[in-house]
């Protein structure tokens, strides 16, 4: 019931349809550069860069519109005059969003395989989609906090573009702040385990990578539900 | 907005998508020069590559008469466990020339050589794709298309109901 609340207000036309094109756009636009065919994975790592600016987008504009934009429009307060739970609210929007962006990049990412004659059982496919949704969690837990400490909807919108925009361009290409630097790592790791081409990844540097993101969402997620439920007030 | 033109709607936007990326793949062709000292009759393959369905443009430099061969991922096994000749191209007795031809499929390719001559010799070669890839281009058409049916379809559906 909140799920197909969610659907209809917040990816009616044409969000969905914006977020495939940004989807296809961003991970589809690159050729083939590394034409040996045994390191042909490699090309898998070529559209991450992009795709990172295009989830700041998404994630900046769609969590944005979900929490900020249904308190400024009254949404919210309708919604809540419903026998309903707080928590529910938050996890429904919360899930709903994430699911469906995270669905429409990876279905964009899998035609990869056929583009890049890979095996529908490549695991550098999958191990890239995993770093995909570890960055698409991360972005997402940071925009519902800011959405709801906020609750201005353009503000909202323009903080987390340009907070994450900010961090992604000065932290450059370093191992652990940037998308790039951490989905580099965990490719890298993988490769070595699956194909032996060096250089080789530690372990730790792995576990450093995929746990940072995900402690920091797992932090701000808990933030943002004690936040929602018992301090937040909804006029 | 319908749930049947809607899907239609999503259908005709990833085929325009897919043409515009396919146009932008396009503009950039790969271009990849190679030496290869070759000792008199002697057959040497070069090293596997994925090859997208595009053209494909061999420049060929030799001083003595050499033959060319482009092999596929089936022509690569045959090759390799029982030297059995099956090539999907074959430009023969080349010394100076360039060769055009377009590729119907993605996948392994990999450019065989003989030099079936007394002496040794150095060949270079300067292997170009370039153009649309066919298979992204045929995706494209063909989602668009059902997304102008399935669209135009919905619409004819909703005015006949009302």
């Amino acid at each position: 019931m909140l799920v197909i609340w969610e659907l209809e207000e917040n990816w009616d036309f044409p969000v969905l349809e914006l977020v495939i094109l940004g989807a296809i756009f961003s991970i589809l636009n690159q050729p083939i550069i590394f034409l040996d065919f045994d390191g042909r994975c490699r090309n898998l790592t070529s559209s991450i860069g992009i795709v990172s600016i295009f989830l700041i987008f998404n994630v900046g504009a769609l969590f944005s519109r979900s929490f900020a934009g249904s308190f400024s429009k009254g949404e919210m307060q309708t919604l809540l005059s419903y026998p309903l739970k707080r928590s529910n609210v938050l996890a429904a929007k919360f899930l709903t969003n994430l699911l469906i962006l995270f669905t429409v990049y990876a279905t964009v990412f899998s035609l990869n395989i056929p583009l890049l004659a890979l095996s529908p059982l490549e695991p550098m496919v999958y191990v890239s989609m995993m770093s995909i949704l570890v960055q698409v969690i991360f972005l997402s837990t940071s925009a519902t906090t800011l959405s709801l400490l906020i609750k201005n909807e353009v503000i909202s919108v323009l903080t987390v573009i340009l907070l994450f925009f900010g961090l992604e361009s000065i932290t450059g290409k370093d191992k652990y702040l940037s998308f790039s630097g951490r989905h580099e790592l965990v490719f890298g790791y993988f490769e070595y385990l699956t194909r032996g081409i060096i250089p080789e990844v530690a372990f730790q540097e792995v576990v450093i990578a995929l746990l940072f993101p995900l402690s920091l969402s797992m932090f701000l997620l808990v933030v943002s539900l004690l936040y929602f439920n018992y301090i937040m007030e909804i006029d | 907005m319908k749930k049947l033109s809607r899907l239609g709607a999503n259908l005709l936007l990833v085929g325009i998508s897919l043409f515009m990326i396919t146009t932008l793949r396009a503009s950039s062709p790969y271009s990849f020069p190679t030496r290869v000292s070759m000792p008199s009759d002697s057959w040497s393959m070069l090293n596997p590559e994925l090859w997208s369905p595009r053209n494909f443009r061999l420049e060929v430099s030799s001083k003595v008469l050499i033959d060319i061969f482009v092999l596929d991922r089936d022509g690569i096994e045959l090759w390799e466990e029982q030297e059995m000749l099956r090539p999907l191209f074959s430009f023969n007795a080349t010394e100076h020339k360039i060769h055009n031809v377009e590729l119907s499929k993605r996948g392994k390719f990999a450019l065989l050589i003989h030099n079936p001559s007394d002496s040794n010799v150095d060949v270079m070669l300067s292997t170009t794709l370039y153009g649309l890839e066919n298979d992204l281009l045929l995706a494209s058409t063909t989602m668009s298309i059902f997304g102008i049916i399935i669209f135009l379809s919905a619409k004819v559906k909703y005015r006949k109901k009302r």
